[in-house]
């Protein structure tokens, strides 16, 4: 039991698993960021809490090994529709929050490569 | 406009941050972390998962298991349903007297909105989702649904769906959407409040959710049954959902596809759909696209649940399964090719709504397969008129003059003459409530064993049975005599002539509110103190060898070292009490 009460909720539990809601709540803020004016900061942090719960449900289920390659998949995705935004059309304010959540994920996606190869 | 944003950046911070604690709290990080010895830290996890789930609250916020997600489905249609039946109530109030006594029209206009959108895509889809989650896996022998985390993020997209949806009437300083569920265009762009923008969203999310669903059943069906299901031997309520995933999975995609196109247009200046430069006529087009099959995706699940529950009280086997399996896949191929039904006064070509009128009336050949099916099932049958049986006879009887008075609808000459009256709002409620409401409430009585331990109670069932009847007739009714009349629908006042009508409807309506809490009281009550269920098959189904797996399912939890715990419920001490 000792053993168990350090795993963690989805380690001991065959049928839970804690990234659902996170993952629903940044869908939810990051598109009510996107489409309404003037809400740039809810745009980013939904994209952000959007990212890190793909990235969780992905390596919790096992579809993915490691941390750091979905994580830099979805920089690289979050960085596109960015540059597209900023470059075809006039939401440039739209265009730079997904950018400027591109780099942040990028830079989360370089520290987990380095703590997850051990090098850190 | 800079401190607005910094107050938002830093609640976004907040958030984030009790995200992340809440995450850490609840999940091992490092569990993630294969370190060095990648096989081996894999292969050690594995061997933990051995306990279902957790307890408490976190159960439910956490789970992934298909029997829970099912009744969170439930009990948040069970929400929904409430709201948007007390909205109708209001509405229905109002209209108790020709003149706006109660409520002002923009309010009506409001909880018109309200209620089909709140019926449709609140109630009805994720309804029949928490009896598809729950008994599908059950049904077809498998031990969860194919996606159990996708089945999870689908459910939790519904609350904030729902919450943006009704965000008009929670936001007091903004108006509520006053577009009507279709939104149709001009007047879904022109109206300046955000309520519609936040309808649109809210709806996007509650799409997305569906089709999750869908791709879900869909890999579920195909995928996940028993050794022992084969296509021939699968049940009908899976066929229909299967059938009804495959309309989602090609109708919701249009529909997000359109809502975005409509937001748009509001707030980046596109012209999908406005008077100059776009056509208002398209929206229609791609909205009835979607919306014709949604009516499908409504009504198959439910005629599953009658085909197979009705037999179970007939003493016989379900009379042409096979073609009512056929009548399913016939419905809904057929459901894609008759949207422009609804347009025949918009002044589309007479041509084309000449082919979609026929192919509008073949809908009735598949409908009229599944009505003479069921009534031959139940000829020459040892009737047993318990609460499941009676609301599918109910729903039998409702579907018939549903269906029948959208055959006439579906005629362009007459089609012309009923367009946008009481008629209509007659005819497509006998389906909605007399039909759809009735196979689910069907369903929540003949699986109340099942997935409580206990048994509800049987008088208050009946009541429920005959007051929704009685009220959903004399509602519908008199919605089809208005509509004879000529009263047009959506109006919150009406002409002195049409008052009798009126107050007949409305009288109707509070009695279908009273059979509803005959429901709630009896599934609250029941589920907390009802009889205990003494054995696994409570419905003498196999008397007439009709034990199908979700029961057999049922008697093995039961007979199991395990004490069995009702799904939902507490875990019981007192097994042996009552």
């Amino acid at each position: 039991m000792v053993e168990q009460t350090e795993q963690g909720l989805s380690d001991q539990y065959a049928r839970a698993s804690p990234w659902p809601i996170p993952l629903v709540l940044g869908i939810v803020v990051s598109e009510i960021g996107i489409v309404f004016d003037g809400l740039l900061p809810l745009a980013v942090g939904g994209l952000l809490l959007l990212a890190g719960s793909v990235v969780g449900i992905l390596r919790e289920s096992g579809f993915a090994e490691t941390l750091y390659r979905p994580a830099a998949g979805i920089a690289a995705v979050f960085g596109a529709a960015g540059a597209g935004l900023y470059v075809g059309t006039a939401a440039t304010a739209r265009g730079l929050a997904f950018g400027g959540t591109a780099v942040v994920v990028a830079a989360a996606a370089v520290a987990l490569f380095l703590y997850e190869t051990g090098r850190l | 406009m800079a401190t607005s944003s910094l107050v938002l950046t830093v609640l976004m911070g907040v958030l984030l941050v009790a995200v992340a604690a809440a995450l850490a709290r609840l999940e091992d990080w490092r569990s993630y972390t294969p370190l060095s010895d990648v096989g081996g830290a894999l292969g050690e996890r594995t061997d933990h998962g051995h306990e279902e789930k957790p307890g408490g609250i976190v159960r439910w916020f956490t789970t992934v298991d298909h029997k829970d997600i099912g009744i969170l489905y439930g009990a948040y249609g069970t929400l929904a349903f409430a709201w948007g039946g007390l909205a109708v109530l209001l509405m229905r109030t109002e209209l108790a007297a020709p003149a706006t006594d109660v409520i002002g029209p923009a309010l009506y206009n409001g909880l018109l909105t309200s209620h089909g959108i709140t019926m449709l895509f609140l109630f009805g889809t994720p309804m029949i989702a928490a009896f598809g989650n729950y008994f599908i896996p059950l049904l077809i022998g498998a031990d969860d649904m194919a996606f159990p985390r996708i089945n999870a993020i689908a459910f939790w997209l519904l609350p904030p769906g729902a919450l943006l949806i009704w965000s008009g009437f929670m936001i007091p300083s903004i108006a509520t959407a006053q577009t009507s569920w279709t939104m149709y265009t001009p007047l879904s762009i022109e109206m300046a409040s955000p309520a519609v923008d936040m309808m649109l969203l809210g709806l996007h999310l509650t799409g997305v959710s569906a089709t999750m669903g869908a791709i879900n059943f869909i890999a579920t069906i195909f995928t996940e049954r028993g050794d022992d299901v084969g296509w021939p031997s699968l049940d009908i309520f899976s066929w229909t959902m299967l059938t009804q995933s495959g309309l989602i999975l090609f109708s919701f995609p249009l529909l997000g596809s359109a809502l975005v196109m409509l937001l748009l247009d509001r707030n980046f200046g596109t012209t999908f759909f406005t008077v100059s430069g776009g056509d208002p006529i398209l929206w229609q087009h791609l909205f009835w696209f979607f919306g014709h099959p949604e009516v499908y995706i409504l009504v198959l699940p439910p005629m599953g649940l009658v085909s197979l529950i009705l037999p179970k009280f007939s003493g016989r086997k379900l009379f042409g399964f096979k073609f009512v399996v056929y009548s399913t896949l016939a419905i809904g191929v057929l459901s894609f090719g008759v949207w422009a039904h609804h347009m025949f006064t918009t002044g589309i070509d007479p041509r084309l709504r000449a082919s979609f009128m026929a192919v509008s009336l073949a809908i009735a050949i598949p409908s009229a397969v599944k009505v003479f099916n069921w009534i031959t099932t139940m000829w020459n049958g040892k009737l047993r008129l318990t609460a499941p049986m009676l609301f599918c006879i109910g729903f039998v009887q409702n579907f018939i003059i549903g269906g029948v008075t959208g055959v006439f609808l579906a005629a362009v000459p007459v089609d012309l003459i009923l367009h946008d009256t009481y008629y209509v709002v007659g005819h497509f409620h006998f389906i909605v409530y007399g039909a759809i409401g009735f196979a689910l409430f069907a369903g929540t009585y003949y699986w109340f064993p099942m997935f409580t331990n206990r048994m509800y109670q049987k008088r208050l069932a009946h009541i429920h049975f005959w007051t929704a009847l009685v009220g959903s007739n004399l509602t519908f009714l008199a919605m089809l005599w208005l509509g004879y009349g000529g009263m047009p629908r959506r109006y919150a006042t009406y002409l002195p002539q049409f008052l009798t009508a009126h107050q007949i409807a409305t009288a109707g309506a509070f009695l279908m509110g009273v059979s509803t809490l005959f429901w709630l009281f009896n599934m609250v009550v029941s589920w907390r103190e009802g009889p205990r269920v003494e054995s696994g098959d409570p419905w003498n189904l196999e008397q007439t060898d009709q034990f199908t797996k979700d029961w057999s399912w049922y008697d093995q939890q039961r007979e199991s070292p395990v004490p069995a715990v009702p799904d939902g419920g507490e875990p019981e001490d007192d097994q042996a009490a009552d």
